[in-house]
């Protein structure tokens, strides 16, 4: 495999790895704040790795900026679906679990 | 040796009859909707995979999305009915059932495999004779050039879902002057910063659909999600049915599409392109085929989900 392809590879692979950690984050944490904590971590780097790792494999500038586009717009829209996520859950009373 | 294609395929084919499953078998319908969306998106990855990247995009913008938000608007409305156990289709029904829709998914299993082994359709021609159609994109020439009757009607349709949702929804007794919402700051910023973003990927997804994947329909879906979010985010909007400018947009699609065809009559059939303007003509009925869209599914969103809700809540779900 050529150095981009090596590359690409490695950097999609974290991205999956991201995604991994952010699934076993939802299933596995207690309350909805902790699960919104692990889903953004999937949506930003994971999706943010496998963009970069794409970008290895872009045929040109327009495909790049195109690609960081979508990564850009995928932030916002997850920025702000986490906070409305979170703002509804405190409006209706849900409380962080406190477990020590 | 199994190839790595072929496994995926193989596990994107059991997700998506899992989904089906669970969507439709949930005790909890906010569960049933989100496996939906679920199962729209990954429809959409097997249109990637089965080379349609056209049908992906409308699959991803109205199945995904715009039906999501069309479903959770309307189970903001219904109330949980409890339900005996014992109730339920008799036994009969349920076997009936069965019976039919096993038929059915076998018709068209067979129906499949037949296609797959390279049977008829008609690529051949349409690749024959694209330039004819003024368009570089296949699937663009066959909906709105060879095919343009079929998107003529269907345009027709969807402005008469709006005619049935605007009569609904003033049935329901909800103000058509403006659906008012608590505004958060939050979604208003988002509102801000995606709604030329969106419009921008519009235009150019009607732009680009003469060569590329895009078209008239993703555009319009993609409008429609600018739509909703602006409703969602207590924008004020004056969303009266008699207002001119909102009837002119609505009916755009259909009015422009209809009057083409008519005066394209003069020198031949109805919606019988001339080959030296017809690139600039679809252009033309794409942007306002578009438009109408956009503004149909917006206005369905907010018929459907009205936003009315007597405490002044909304549930602040993702879209």
């Amino acid at each position: 495999m050529s150095l981009t392809d090596s590359l690409s590879a490695g950097c999609i692979f974290l991205g999956l790895m991201f995604f991994a950690a952010g699934t076993i984050g939802l299933l596995r944490f207690p309350d909805v704040y902790t699960r919104l904590h692990a889903l953004t971590k999937a949506d930003n780097l994971g999706l943010g790795f496998v963009v970069v790792g794409l970008i290895f494999q872009g045929p040109g500038w327009l495909a790049v900026a195109k690609l960081l586009l979508i990564w850009v717009l995928a932030l916002i829209s997850s920025a702000t679906a986490c906070y409305l996520v979170a703002h509804s859950a405190l409006r209706t009373g849900i409380r962080p679990e406190k477990r020590r | 040796m199994i190839e790595l294609p072929s496994v995926f395929d193989g596990l994107l084919s059991l997700s998506l009859v899992l989904l089906a499953w669970f969507a439709l078998h949930s005790k909890d319908l906010f569960l049933g909707i989100v496996l939906f969306v679920m199962f729209g998106i990954l429809v959409a990855v097997a249109w990637l995979r089965l080379h349609a990247p056209d049908i992906a995009l409308t699959e991803v913008a109205l199945g995904a999305g715009l039906t999501g938000a069309l479903f959770l608007g309307t189970l903001g409305r219904t109330e949980v009915v409890r339900r005996d156990r014992g109730q339920g289709l008799p036994g009969g029904r349920h076997l009936l059932t069965t019976v039919l829709v096993s038929g059915l998914g076998i018709v068209l299993c067979v129906i499949t495999a037949r296609l797959a082994a390279g049977g008829g359709g008609m690529g051949d021609l349409v690749r024959v004779r694209l330039e004819e159609s003024g368009v570089e994109n296949p699937v663009t020439a066959v909906i709105l050039n060879f095919r343009g009757y079929d998107t003529l009607f269907e345009i027709g349709v969807l402005f008469l879902a709006l005619l049935g949702a605007h009569a609904l929804h003033q049935a329901a007794g909800a103000s058509t002057e403006s659906l008012r919402l608590p505004r958060d700051s939050m979604l208003v910023i988002f509102v801000h910063i995606m709604t030329p973003v969106l419009i921008l990927t519009a235009a150019y997804l009607v732009w680009v659909g003469d060569h590329r994947p895009g078209g008239a329909f993703q555009a319009g879906a993609i409008l429609g999600g600018a739509g909703v979010i602006i409703l969602l985010a207590g924008v004020p909007v004056s969303l009266r049915v008699d207002h001119f400018r909102l009837r002119l947009v609505g009916v755009l699609g259909f009015a422009v599409f209809l009057v083409t065809g008519t005066c394209l009559m003069v020198n031949g059939r109805f919606l019988e392109y001339p080959v030296a303007h017809v690139k600039w003509l679809l252009l033309v009925v794409e942007l306002a085929c578009a438009l109408s869209i956009g503004f149909i599914l917006s206005s369905l969103f907010a018929a459907c989900a009205s936003l009315l809700h007597p405490s002044g809540e909304r549930g602040g779900r993702r879209d």
